[in-house]
């Protein structure tokens, strides 16, 4: 398989057990690609992640990953965690610094602290996890997939713990930072407003077992803002198919 | 200044303190008291630290693989359970009424239990550390020593901990089993003889006053270093 495709995933089936999680998941996310998934509460869109990082099996069907036959884990996956998954014994800088081991020890220090301002947390730089918020902590999580430039960010639920201001901003700062990058982004949301601002594709799963329902381009064109018709009218509709699945009359 | 004060070290110190000094002022200890003391001392500080670098340690090379882990565990469940005073006089026979017999007697009594609990703290490890490192290209050797040691620290620690109270307990068994002609233990054992109550009793607050002293300067310390300034107890 060439590199033409950033993920592939073919009939993919997970259960745990009994549990029947993901049902014949089809799609395909191309470079440089971002890709954002809505779901009803517990349907598997974490499990759904951790099968492309490769933490997990699919019970069949199969996920190819860049030039890998099967999805397994390593430095071409950049991962945020939904419970942030920071280590506790390490400063913020220690923790952004973890994915650098190979890097000289200036050079590392150089790219953490890079990274830890394009959060806006050098300040926090020699804090330890304990001492910081929830939404400072996803920060954190954000900068240390980014530090070590994955070609894959998988991203679940990364701004589900921040107020609506810093939320907003940092929306726009993902898109910058992702600007000029070719990486493809798989990401995790229950913010109708966030899938439309930030997608390329929007994809909309339904309740467990989870399949694809819904699957959408959005094309703003170069401006991208929170209003505007064609906006409204994405939101609208996404909207719908979500509120079918969660079971929300209208 | 307030710190000072209250901490309890200071206090214990303090009571251990004022304790000798009215034991050697109304002579109800021998003024050999500072030397059976630093015996004691001495042999645990040895078998302990022995213990926790060579139990920490297999500790360590067994949890790289869950199958040994998850087998050698109830073993090590068994042999926690025997009281390190009952392998006394195996080492008796064994290696004879030395110095040595104390020193492995206290070695047994923290060694399973520094091995059981850091095989422990290792399965409790959250998952999703392994997680975040297996994407960071974590090999084997780096997923045990930067992930599952700082992770399991606080079951470690526990080990540790209960580690000084089972070696102290070994150690002062052994000294009064006859295996040593000096120590607190031996103190005791001799004060029984010549019916000396007030030296027994003494004895017997010097034994728990260090013991909880050891503990506390030990793990205490090391707890504020590490687990509590991680927020992981
Ligand atoms: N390792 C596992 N073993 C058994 N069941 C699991 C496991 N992981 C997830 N599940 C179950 O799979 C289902 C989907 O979980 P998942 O975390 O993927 O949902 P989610 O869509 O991410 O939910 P949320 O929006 O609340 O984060 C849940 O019912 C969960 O209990
Ligand atoms: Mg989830």
């Amino acid at each position: 398989m060439g590199n033409n495709v950033s993920v592939v995933c073919t009939n993919v089936t997970k259960n745990f057990g009994e549990l029947g999680v993901l049902e014949d998941i089809n799609l395909t996310v191309q470079p440089g690609e971002f890709a954002v998934f809505l779901g009803p509460s517990g349907c598997g869109k974490s499990t759904f992640l951790s099968l492309v990082a490769g933490f997990d099996f699919p019970s069949s069907g199969n996920i190819q990953v860049m030039d890998m036959d099967q999805a397994k884990p390593g430095k071409h996956v950049g991962f945020v965690f939904q419970e942030y998954a920071l280590f506790p014994w390490k400063t913020v800088l220690g923790n952004v610094e973890s994915g650098l081991l190979n890097l000289e020890k200036a050079e590392r220090l150089d790219r953490a602290m890079f990274y830890l301002e394009k959060v806006g947390l050098e300040d926090f730089a020699n804090e330890y996890p304990l001492r910081l918020s929830g939404g400072m902590k996803q920060r954190v999580g954000i900068a240390r997939a980014l530090a070590y430039d994955p070609d894959i960010l998988l991203m679940d639920e990364p701004f589900g713990a921040l107020d609506a201001q810093t939320r907003k901003y940092m929306q726009q700062e993902l898109h910058r930072i992702l600007e000029g990058f070719q990486k493809s982004v798989l990401f995790v949301t229950h913010s109708v407003l966030e899938a439309v601002y930030l997608a390329d594709t929007v994809y909309v799963m339904s309740k467990r077992p989870a399949r694809i329902v819904y699957r959408e381009e959005i094309d703003l064109g170069e401006e991208r803002h929170y209003t505007g018709d064609r906006f409204l009218q994405y939101r609208e509709e996404i909207l719908h198919y979500l509120n079918a699945q969660t079971g929300i009359s209208e | 200044m307030n710190k000072i004060v209250m901490s309890r070290e200071v206090t214990a110190l303090v009571a251990f303190g004022i304790l000798i000094a009215s034991g050697l002022f109304f002579n109800i200890v021998p003024k050999t008291v500072f030397s059976h003391i630093g015996l004691s001392l001495y042999r645990m500080m040895t078998g302990y630290i022995i213990s926790i670098i060579v139990g920490t340690t297999l500790a360590v090379i067994l949890g790289m693989n869950i199958y040994i882990r998850t087998a050698v565990k109830p073993l090590l469940s068994f042999l926690m359970s025997i009281p390190t005073i009952a392998w006394v006089p195996l080492l008796l026979i064994i290696i004879g009424i030395n110095e040595q017999s104390i020193i492995i007697a206290i070695f047994l009594g923290s060694f399973f239990a520094v091995v059981f609990n850091t095989l422990e703290g290792f399965d409790n490890v959250p998952q999703v550390y392994f997680r975040a490192a297996s994407v960071m290209n974590y090999g084997r050797l780096h997923m045990l020593l930067r992930i599952a040691v700082p992770a399991s620290f606080n079951g470690i620690l526990v080990g540790w901990k209960l580690g000084i109270a089972y070696s102290w307990r070994a150690l002062v068994g052994a000294e009064m089993l006859g295996a040593a002609t000096g120590g607190l233990g031996y103190l005791a054992f001799a004060s029984r003889k010549f019916y000396n109550l007030g030296m027994l009793l003494y004895t017997l607050a010097f034994i728990g006053l260090l013991g909880y002293l050891l503990n506390r300067f030990i793990i205490a310390s090391i707890e504020r270093k590490t687990v509590r300034k991680w927020g992981i107890t």
